[in-house]
């Protein structure tokens, strides 16, 4: 029985609630911590993030559902909460600012239910193709229809509007966060107990085996169906979100671009858990906004770490952090501690050895246009010389074949540790 | 006595292949049915006509008098019919828990609900309980079903089968690729929780067909060679020159 991903860890009764109160813990002292406005809006944007992963997952990790067109819902519910804004601003109805998003997952809801339909009557390559055409279509169309996408510009709006209320008029960025605090806090408790309603553990049932489900009374389709709506909604809160932190939406939000960022860091984060998608938001905005600043090859980066994360775990950091909590409690694990040490200054190694070679080739590319010298770790570096490059692949070769070297010391250590201990160990 | 189901004149080919070729059977209300025949005799692919994985193209096939061939399986299930597969089809990454609780919705009427939660269905939770126990899983409720032995994975896909207490139960080589004893010990288990029920079961052995059945029909070339009791159908000298004969002999030398 093949699995494409790592299993289901379900939470034990009533712990739930106790990383219920850590996130929020974390979510009200985060802007304490990091006061700047620069900062916070990272926060903020780690938030949206948040539930546009947690929603995707929905499809990918709970229902085997490989979606290349999730940013359609998010995007399409931006679209209409910025609509919504700007009318609100411009003397229409007064919506709220803090309904906003609320607008933007109803609308992203209703494109799920018209478009779901569709895309859900099949599953596997079926549904992922629908999905990409879908993608596709919508993107093109944002282009073409400029009175409502508002064409290349995009449309842009204002969320301060109206009366202050309680004395919050939106226009610190620490106003916003807490909004979008607020909003993340909840729609994760909303998606965590949605995978323990009946609903959620069909829609496990659908990923594992549709057909044994059609057996025992459901149709496959209407409970894909129904989770593609739900997926929707939370999407669109999270397009809604992105509205007022913003307040400009341009067709990028229902690009492939977007689409694939949801499948890339849901994935790196750990579709099979529902804690993965969280952590992968935050690897999401961390090298949108910062690793996109530090390297101008932060695209390869994230390739790499990709496939390497395909090739030797599928399961995302979450499950790399639980391999960690496993063997960490298995009684002999005190010897591993060297070779862990070891292992972990291998791979800086390799890294850094890789990381070198790739910012040296980069500069070397790109210096035609500039000719600035090249900086490196604060130091220049000539590499029009082979020196630094003997040096970056050197050192890259030494950390991986210390790497291999410490991998099999850890192989026989630890069989060593397990035929001394007595057995029964959880 | 009523008629759970009745088949009427079932065909159903593959391109230029007959697989069954106008099968009429009659199983009254708390039969148990043994299904035997050859290898190739159609038998996997009547169960699969019945409970609406295949639409037979010719004939009738009604539950209980209500007519059934031609409806999903969904639609069949939900009328009082269960099966379970002769290939193990369970939910591989959930629990056994979990999926015996997933067997046990439907028929409890939680639908599709996504506004209460698992842990708060009384009903569904002590059905699961009573499952569990049944089938002697109770320690390995957190296993998952991928994890399991064999024979393990053979029980819990009975359990799903019987988790919507389901009237029908078409059972599909339940014993298949078990050991001698594993078979005896699972043998009593069927006999136990489908009492009462009307039960069509695929089996290859012939100790545990004339110990369990009621009637038995044996297929041969997609046709229906017999249906009668098990002393008949041993009597029977089609059924002894074209199949039981040998292998029966054989069983006796054997026991």
């Amino acid at each position: 029985m093949p699995r494409p991903f790592v299993t289901h860890a379900q939470l034990p009764r009533g712990q739930a609630k106790i990383w219920m109160a850590l996130l929020a813990a974390v979510l009200l002292l985060a802007p304490w911590v990091f006061d700047t406005p620069f900062a916070q809006a990272v926060l903020t944007q780690v938030g949206i993030a948040m539930v546009a992963c947690l929603s995707f997952n929905i499809l990918l990790g709970q229902g085997g559902m490989l979606s290349f067109g999730h940013a359609v819902y998010s995007g399409l519910g931006a679209y209409m909460a910025m609509h919504v804004m700007q009318w609100s601003g411009s003397g229409g109805f007064a919506v709220p600012i803090s309904l906003i998003p609320l607008v933007g997952g109803l609308c992203g809801m209703g494109f799920a239910v018209i478009l779901g339909f569709v895309t859900t009557r099949k599953s596997g390559t079926t549904l992922a193709m629908i999905t990409l055409g879908l993608a596709e279509l919508v993107f093109a169309m944002s282009l073409m229809f400029s009175d409502f996408f508002g064409g290349e510009a995009g449309l842009s709006g204002n969320r301060v509007q109206g009366r202050p209320v309680w004395g919050v008029d939106f226009k610190t960025q620490t106003q916003v966060y807490f909004l979008i605090a607020a909003y993340t806090w909840v729609c994760v408790g909303l998606m965590y107990a949605f995978t323990q309603t009946p609903l959620g553990r069909l829609l496990n049932a659908v990923r594992d085996n549709a057909e044994r489900l059609s057996f025992i009374g459901y149709q496959p389709q209407r409970v894909r169906y129904l989770a593609f709506i739900i997926a929707g909604f939370f999407a669109g809160i999270s397009g809604g979100m992105g509205v007022v932190h913003f307040e400009i939406v341009t067709a990028e939000v229902v690009g492939a671009t977007r689409s694939g960022a949801y499948l890339l860091f849901t994935f790196l984060g750990g579709a099979g858990f529902f804690v993965g998608p969280i952590l992968g938001a935050v690897g999401m905005v961390v090298s949108a906004v910062l690793l996109s600043e530090w390297s101008p090859a932060w695209l390869l980066y994230l390739g790499l770490v990709f496939m390497g994360m395909v090739m030797f775990a599928p399961g995302g950091m979450a499950s790399i952090a639980l391999w960690h909590w496993h063997w960490m409690r298995q009684a002999g694990a005190a010897l591993l501690w060297p070779w862990y040490g070891a292992l972990l200054a291998s791979a800086a190694m390799a890294g850094l050895g890789a990381t070198s070679a790739i910012e040296f080739f980069y500069h070397q590319q790109l210096q035609t246009l500039g000719g600035q010298p090249m900086r490196w770790l604060g130091v220049q570096w000539a590499v029009h010389q082979p020196g630094p490059w003997v040096a970056a692949v050197s050192i890259l070769v030494l950390g991986l074949a210390g790497w291999v070297y410490c991998q099999k010391q850890w192989d026989r250590v630890w069989s060593q540790a397990m035929a001394d201990t007595p057995r029964g160990q959880p | 006595m009523s008629v759970a189901l009745s088949l009427q004149g079932v065909h159903r080919h593959f391109g230029h292949t007959l697989v069954i070729q106008g099968i009429d059977l009659e199983v009254q209300t708390g039969e148990r049915v043994a299904v035997i025949g050859p290898n190739g005799a159609g038998k996997s692919t009547l169960f699969h006509l019945i409970s609406g994985k295949l639409k037979p193209q010719k004939g009738r096939i009604e539950l209980n008098g209500q007519r059934i061939d031609g409806l999903p399986p969904h639609a069949i299930h939900r009328m009082g019919l269960a099966r379970s597969f002769q290939i193990t089809n369970l939910f591989a990454a959930m629990s056994v828990y979990e999926n015996l609780r997933c067997s046990v919705l439907w028929s409890l009427g939680h639908g599709y609900s996504c506004w209460k939660f698992l842990s708060g269905l009384k009903d569904a939770n002590q059905r699961t309980e009573a499952l569990l126990d049944q089938l002697g899983l109770g320690h390995k409720r957190h296993s998952l079903a991928m994890n399991l032995t064999y024979a393990e994975q053979r029980a819990l896909e009975l359990g799903v089968t019987l988790g919507s207490d389901s009237a029908v139960l078409l059972l599909d080589e339940p014993t298949a690729g078990m050991s001698r004893s594993e078979t005896r010990h699972f043998i009593d288990l069927i006999r136990q929780v489908t009492h009462g029920k009307t039960l069509l079961m695929v089996e290859h052995d012939m100790g545990v067909v004339f110990e369990l059945a009621d009637k038995i029909a044996v297929l041969a070339q997609g046709q229906v060679m017999a249906f009668d009791t098990p002393d008949k159908v041993r009597q029977n000298p089609q059924v002894q020159s074209a199949y039981l004969g040998v292998q029966a002999e054989g069983r006796t030398a054997h026991a």
